[in-house]
């Protein structure tokens, strides 16, 4: 058994210790907000916070995870009110919003560490959309 | 047709549907429920062959009801739009919602004509049902469904108002509706009742076949940026995707094709540790029905997708390859050259008199070959289907374009009538004209008719990209001759592989319209002009890419277009100016260009400007794009600016947002978009190596958006089309050089 603490909540998983977060989130915990997109670390739709840090869910082994704080697309904020889903709703940035879980938690980290900054969140996004979301993503953070 | 592509399982043909005449409005009682009613003996075959009988009351229905069941019980009776007695008014979803904004363009058409707030509007996904189900394709949600949600919105306002004027004791005729009221001045005091009030009494009118529609110069709703719908989920992860479909009990499969395309299974392989069935994947033929002999897949179940895809990676399997020579992109490529220079061909546009004779005399001409690769969708989401099949009754749940098409491969598959298959269209991360397909919801049901338990299907991603039903590649060649600015003759060959011949919807030497869209009917004044076609009958499985034939068409034109102005010495928006001169509509987009553009006068050396003009799903766009950096291996796309001429854009920001997109999207596919076949296998198995545009690399993207006034264009896909020759002619400006085959900065080598 690995004991995670999801979103503030203690969680016990029974799966074995090598399956990647991503799916023990996805099909064990059912926070299918963290989405799968290449399995490979290459997309960045998996994308969840360690410890505060931006990290590829399915390339973290479960027992990486172990007694670390982690934060989903679902626990970002209760009520949809991190500024970064403020702007995007704002800006109207999702199109189908397939990657944009990954988007907002790698967002969300990127903002933590450049204090607020917009453009340097625009660095650190690496993330893969399809869409072509991007130039809304980048209005929507010139506006924070 | 060959093995290879086999497997291909049958969709609806991209005829599209659309409410006919037979179908006809209808009213039902609790709140005032308005109706699509049609005869189900009138049923053709291209629509939905599902007739989903009205459920029984006491279910909760989320789905369609109605309460006005007719006696004749060969009608058949959906609800579409209902007001309640609260003031709600719910409008039931028929189509695919995958980023375009058509449930929000859709409030906004019956907000209009009801004449509510859009905000009162709740969205609603319909399950499958007839009348209201329809494939979203073709760049054709909003299109298809403009004419008769106005109806029906219009028809339901005339209904109220008759019956508020009732209510009220005065004439229709001092009857105004407005904000989900019916208003009336009664002996010089303003009187109002609310349409909860009048839904009862309205139900019981009878339905205006023909109401009175709103003039397009009183829309108040109709062309406002209104906000999408859906957005909140999908900022807070509550959006539920194919993959997030959670059914209980439900277990976890994910899929494992040949490691070849033209092998099939010999045996069941072991069930793998970790898992708990292996299920082999049987094909489907042209007629939806499973061929003999044609395991091409096999289905590893596990109680999450993390075992299923491992135990895919271990799985033990023995596969018969068939084939003596595997499919290989060299091979491919000189098969293709080969149809190009002695293939028979169709004959799209017949020239009007001797074109090689004004060719051979022409002192100035070109003869030039494009070439475009096989393209993967790609799709963010990759595929998945989820089935709980409980042999009397069948329920699906899947990111699909096409849910009517889902009820007849299930109905295939299980032999169940249409009216114990209930399917669900989830919110999809990507279509692309991918998930209009049916090999990944027949793969899911023969899972869950085999296991007796709720499953979901995926494809791991290596399998999503190693499966598709590719853009095919082409080559083009135009031949065409100059006499001064004018364009004497236009001789377009192509070569391509039937997309409908693949799934037995057209016969062989028949012409595929869908091979020469873009490249027929141009709007171009180009002398004497033949189009041809020759099929290329290679066995890469291909299918509708975003845009479909235009994507290669509108490359080869455009980039023709610009060649021939460099021989002929013009300016290539005064080239295409001298063209288009007979085509107001056209000039008017061009011209719009050309202000937006202002820029490309003015640019660094270094730097260069490319235009693109495409008509395409009855939208006209013209693209500029500036490049910068070029080198052998990468370039800077700067800017692009971008006109289009919709007729009328319902929501002006998601006319942006679509050309944003499309650009980006094919933006990626001009600069690297590649598949290629190594040894009958796909050469790109990731992300890793399928590169795709990134935040840093978007040019900024102007939209100005014209309104002709004229028919509704689409706008999911017309974005599409210009961007390579633009980005084409962009990289001549720049460097001299021409591109005549993409990708201009190939990833893999075959
Ligand atoms: S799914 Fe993890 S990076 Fe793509
Ligand atoms: S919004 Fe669709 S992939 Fe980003």
């Amino acid at each position: 058994m690995t004991k995670l603490v999801v979103n503030g909540f203690d969680r016990d998983v029974e799966v074995d210790e090598t399956t990647p977060l991503l799916w023990v989130l996805r099909d064990v915990l059912n926070l299918t907000g963290t989405k799968y997109g290449c399995g490979i670390g290459a997309c960045g739709a998996c994308t969840v916070l360690l410890d505060g840090t931006a990290n590829r869910s399915c390339s973290v082994p479960l027992k990486e995870a172990a007694g670390r704080a982690i934060t989903t697309i679902e626990g970002l904020s209760p009520d949809s009110s991190h500024p970064l889903q403020q702007a995007w709703i704002e800006n109207q940035v999702p199109q189908c919003g397939f990657c944009q879980s990954g988007m907002l938690m790698a967002g969300a980290a990127a903002l933590e560490s450049a204090e607020g900054d917009g453009s340097k969140v625009a660095e650190a996004l690496t993330n893969i959309c399809i869409c072509g979301t991007y130039q809304r993503i980048r209005e929507a953070l010139d506006q924070l | 047709m060959t093995d290879a592509s086999s497997d291909a399982s049958i969709g609806d043909p991209p005829s599209l549907p659309m409410l006919s005449r037979r179908h006809f409005l209808i009213a039902g009682a609790g709140g005032l429920t308005i109706g699509v009613a049609f005869l189900a003996g009138c049923e053709s075959e291209n629509e939905p062959a599902v007739l989903r009988k009205p459920k029984p009351s006491g279910k909760p229905v989320s789905r369609s009801t109605t309460t006005t069941v007719p006696a004749d019980s060969t009608v058949v009776v959906n609800a579409w739009v209902r007001i309640a007695n609260d003031n709600s008014v719910t409008l039931m979803y028929g189509g695919s919602e995958f980023g375009q904004g058509t449930m929000t363009g859709l409030a906004q058409i019956l907000a209009e004509e009801l004449r509510v707030p859009w905000e009162s509007i709740t969205v609603k996904q319909a399950d499958a049902t007839p009348g209201v189900s329809y494939l979203t394709g073709g760049s054709f949600a909003v299109r298809s469904q403009f004419g008769p949600l106005a109806n029906a919105g219009a028809a339901a306002r005339e209904m109220l108002v008759a019956a508020g004027a009732d209510m009220l004791g005065v004439p229709v005729s001092q009857c105004i509706a407005r904000a989900g009221k019916v208003l009336a001045t009664v002996d010089g005091i303003e009187r109002s009742t609310t349409y909860g009030e009048l839904v009862t009494k309205a139900a019981t009118l009878p339905v205006p076949q023909e109401p009175k529609l709103t003039d397009p110069s009183k829309y108040t709703v109709i062309g406002r940026s209104v906000p999408r719908v859906e957005l909140p989920k999908k900022v807070n992860g509550s959006a539920v995707y194919g993959l997030d479909v959670r059914v209980p009990g439900m277990v976890f499969a994910a899929i494992k094709h040949a490691p070849v395309f033209g092998a099939w299974l010999e045996g069941t392989p072991p069930i793998p540790s970790g898992a708990s069935a292996v299920v082999p994947i049987k094909a489907l033929d042209a007629r939806g029905a499973v061929a003999r002999d044609s395991e091409y897949a096999v289905a590893v179940v596990a109680s999450n997708t993390w075992l299923a895809m491992e135990g895919c990676r271990s799985l033990d399997a023995r596969w018969n390859v068939l084939k003596s020579a595997p499919l290989d992109s060299d091979v491919l490529q000189a098969q293709a050259e080969q149809l190009m220079a002695a293939g028979v061909a169709v004959i799209a546009e017949p020239a009007a008199s001797q074109i090689q004779a004004t060719l051979d005399a022409a002192t100035k001409s070109i003869d030039v070959t494009y070439s475009v690769p096989y393209l993967a969708h790609a799709c963010m989401e990759v595929l998945n289907c989820t089935v709980d099949y409980r042999k009397t009754e069948c329920e699906v749940w899947a990111p699909t374009q096409s849910a009517s098409s889902v009820v007849g491969t299930v109905q295939r598959l299980t032999g169940l009538d249409a009216g114990a298959i209930t399917v669900h269209t989830t919110f999809l991360g990507g279509g692309l004209g991918r998930k209009s397909e049916q090999d990944f919801i027949a793969a899911a049901v023969q899972v869950a008719m085999k296991i007796r338990k709720p499953v979901m299907l995926m494809y791991p991603r290596e399998e999503d990209f190693g499966h598709d039903r590719y853009r095919p590649m082409a080559l083009v060649n135009v031949k065409a001759s100059l006499d001064g600015a004018a364009v004497t003759a236009w001789k377009y060959r192509t070569a391509s592989t039937s997309i409908l011949g693949q799934l037995g919807f057209s016969a062989s030497g028949q012409l595929d319209s869908q091979a020469v869209e873009g490249a027929t009917s141009l709007p171009y004044s180009l002398g004497i002009r033949q189009t041809e076609w020759v099929a290329n009958p290679a066995g890469i499985p291909v299918g509708f890419w975003r845009s479909v034939g235009n994507s290669i068409n509108a490359f080869a034109v455009e980039c023709a277009i610009d060649e021939l102005a460099a021989a002929a010495g013009i300016d290539p928006f005064d080239f295409r100016r001298g063209l288009l001169a007979d085509d107001a509509r056209a000039t008017a987009v061009l011209e719009a260009a050309d202000k937006l553009s202002a820029w490309r006068t003015s640019l660094a050396s270094g730097h260069g400007w490319g235009v693109a003009y495409a008509e395409s799903f009855g939208s006209l766009v013209c693209q500029v794009a500036e490049v910068s950096e070029v080198t052998d291996t990468s370039m800077r796309v700067n800017r692009v600016a971008c006109v289009v001429d919709c007729g009328r854009a319902i929501n002006p920001a998601a006319v942006e947002m679509q050309m944003q997109g499309g650009i980006a999207h094919g933006l990626s596919a001009t600069l690297w978009g590649e598949m290629k076949f190594t040894n009958g296998a796909a050469a790109v198995t990731n992300f890793n190596n399928h590169r795709v545009l990134r935040l840093d690399e978007m040019p900024q993207v102007d939209v100005e958006i014209v309104t002709s006034g004229e028919s509704l264009g689409g706008i999911g896909e017309p974005g599409v089309p210009p961007v390579a020759p633009a980005i084409a002619n962009a990289y001549f400006s720049a460097t001299g050089r021409r591109i005549r085959i993409l990708p201009i900065f190939p990833q893999t080598s075959s």
